[in-house]
């Protein structure tokens, strides 16, 4: 009887084990389909798309010759500082540009303009508040981004 | 190219890992390449910033150094050989090795994780750089790095506070390595990078679940790991949580071993104080993190209290020395420390709708990213396994480790300077997943693998 009631515990373990691994296996399979679907990514590796910084890059990049009357900073330091025409094709976070090699060039070069993608630019909001960069350019399609450098102070 | 040279330079430290670590330690294949994934990256981390240090500028010098870095780890490998130290990979102890299923359960965890591999490629394909922090915190130091020249440390200027100077450096230093190796800027190495952390901490689980309880449990544990929507998500995000995560893994899961198995103890926890000391050169809570698993160490231990804390001690010597050297000489100050005072943090912690609203927004997170229904049935799991007695002493070490860094979390929030809500509801998900690999194997080690025998 007890050999019985053991064993009976025993499959009843292994039914629940095996069960609750049919749940996480379901579970593993279909969660990452789920959310492939909700982002979209079928699409992207079926037809790999420009995210919007290299879009955006690829937007400014006939503006090369209108931009070299204005200091632009782009994040290409070597030719920044040497004062040379911001070469626009690698600028692509604007952060980067403000950040790393080009506190100097700053200080130098008060009249500073940042270009970057639209949706990057939040974090730059309290920065300009501080008054720690003149001008930002924010905009995108590559035209506007004209106009305002061209209505720049 | 770039990802070929990326891989290559993976290849490369982890190679170096094993010659420096893995080699030593009696374990499972998977689990020395697990482990010496992460060992390479701390070491040629540690590599890359004394070479950034000495002004080391060109591709040909890059791979000079990690050449070099590779060979001194081969020639240190083969003197200790020569002493009589080397140690050969083990197999699983018997009652463990001699489960029927145990092909069956490394066939479904494997593919398990290549499916989720396909996923996290295809987060790449739809955002190659990263979410929003990848590039402003940690690929942002990485670029500081690659094109700063002479100025490279501007990286920790308070001009760019936003980008948390104080953060440790291991994942910002891989990056630029990889940049540097392949001579230029590319999202595919820091993604590759991010992709490679995912899937090392989905096989560390499963070898360390798979050496302290046995297969059954371990692929049970992948499973429930894999499918916990946030796990996903940052698989890929290219943030530095995973990768803290997998070494808070590394370094529960090789102290757990040293107090479980007999024999080489005082390795396992030289390599526990490692990788301990490794999550604090990965991310600030990887100190809390080192602290904690000390501090347990040092209640738990018992007879072998010496030995343990002796070898944990030594392992993390190293990479601790070097988070200090960070800490003192170039990291600015922490955001979360400004405008701290005794009386202002004494009346945060007294204020117990702050302790409700923490509690709160665990709960929802913890519900919205890992789920009832996947809780429920690993809880289910586990309790059906049944728990076996010689691993509760070494589940109880990791469990009350955790419970510790949790603690630590939870006074992080009370004190922070910043809008509660705003600051739990941009990082609790996250904090979620540095801890998720390790309570998976915090429950599961202590089961039972026998129950199909």
């Amino acid at each position: 009887m007890r050999g019985e009631v053991v064993r009976m515990l025993r499959a009843l373990r292994i039914a629940v084990v095996s069960l609750a691994a049919i749940v996480l296996l379901t579970q593993s399979v279909s969660l990452p389909m789920k959310l492939v679907r909700a982002n979209g990514l079928a699409e992207a590796i079926a037809r790999p798309q420009e995210d919007n910084v290299t879009a955006f890059i690829r937007e400014l990049t006939p503006l090369r010759n209108h931009l070299s009357a204005v200091p632009v900073v782009g994040y290409e330091t070597e030719a920044s500082l040497a004062g040379q025409p911001i070469v626009m094709e690698r600028c692509y976070i604007a952060q980067y540009a403000m950040a790393p090699t080009l506190l100097d060039y700053r200080r130098k070069h008060p009249m500073t303009l940042v270009i970057m993608p639209p949706d990057h630019a939040a974090s730059l909001d309290r920065m300009i508040a501080e008054g720690r960069w003149r001008v930002i350019v924010r905009s995108a399609p590559a035209s506007a981004v004209l106009q305002e450098i061209q209505a720049a102070p | 190219m770039t990802v070929a040279t990326s891989l290559l330079a993976l290849v490369l430290s982890t190679a170096t890992g094993w010659f420096a670590v893995a080699r030593w330690l009696p374990a499972s294949m998977l689990l020395r390449v697990c482990l010496a994934f992460g060992a390479g990256l701390f070491i040629h981390s540690c590599v890359h910033l004394a070479a950034l240090a000495v002004q080391c500028r060109h591709t040909f010098a890059w791979w000079a150094v990690d050449y070099a870095t590779l060979a001194f780890a081969w020639c240190v490998a083969r003197r200790l050989e020569r002493a009589g130290s080397s140690s050969t990979p083990v197999g699983l102890p018997e009652r463990l090795a001699a489960v029927p299923a145990r092909r069956i359960c490394a066939v479904i965890a494997a593919l398990a994780t290549l499916w989720v591999t396909f996923f996290f490629i295809a987060m790449y394909h739809k955002s190659q750089s990263g979410v929003l922090d990848a590039w402003a915190i940690w690929n942002l130091k990485a670029a500081c790095f690659f094109r700063g020249g002479e100025q490279w440390t501007n990286a920790f200027s308070h001009v760019i506070d936003w980008s948390h100077p104080d953060y440790p450096l291991l994942l910002s230093l891989n990056v630029a390595r990889l940049w540097s190796l392949g001579g230029q800027e590319s999202f595919a190495a820091s993604g590759l990078l991010a992709i490679c952390f995912s899937i090392a901490t989905v096989g560390l689980l499963y070898a360390l679940i798979e050496r302290l309880a046995g297969c059954i449990p371990a692929a049970i544990a992948v499973l429930g790991m894999i499918a916990a929507r946030a796990f996903l998500q940052q698989g890929a995000s290219q943030l530095a949580d995973v990768p803290v995560g997998f070494m808070l893994l590394v370094g529960l899961g090789c102290a757990m071993i040293g107090l479980r198995e007999a024999g080489s103890e005082r390795r396992w926890f030289c390599v526990a104080g490692l990788f301990a000391g490794a999550a604090a050169w990965t991310k600030n809570e990887g100190l809390l993190m080192m602290l904690a698993m000390f501090a347990v160490l040092f209640l738990l231990a018992g007879g072998k209290r010496r030995a343990m804390l002796v070898g944990y001690a030594l392992g993390a010597a190293a990479p601790l020395t070097v988070v200090v050297i960070f800490k003192l000489f170039l990291a600015g100050p922490s955001d979360l420390l400004a405008d701290a005072s005794l009386a202002r943090t004494w009346s945060m912690v007294t204020d117990w709708s702050r302790h409700a609203m923490i509690g709160h927004i665990v709960m929802l997170t913890v519900r919205h990213n890992i789920g009832d229904a996947l809780l429920l049935s690993l809880l289910v799991a586990a309790v059906a396994m049944g728990v076996s007695r010689a691993g509760v002493r070494a589940a109880m070490f990791a469990a009350v480790t955790l419970m510790l860094i949790i603690a630590g979390y939870h006074f992080v929030y009370l004190t922070t300077p910043y809008d509660l809500i705003w600051h739990l509801t941009t990082s609790v998900d996250r904090l979620l997943m540095q801890l998720w690999p390790a309570a998976l194997l915090a429950l599961f080690s202590a089961t039972r693998c026998t129950v199909f025998d």
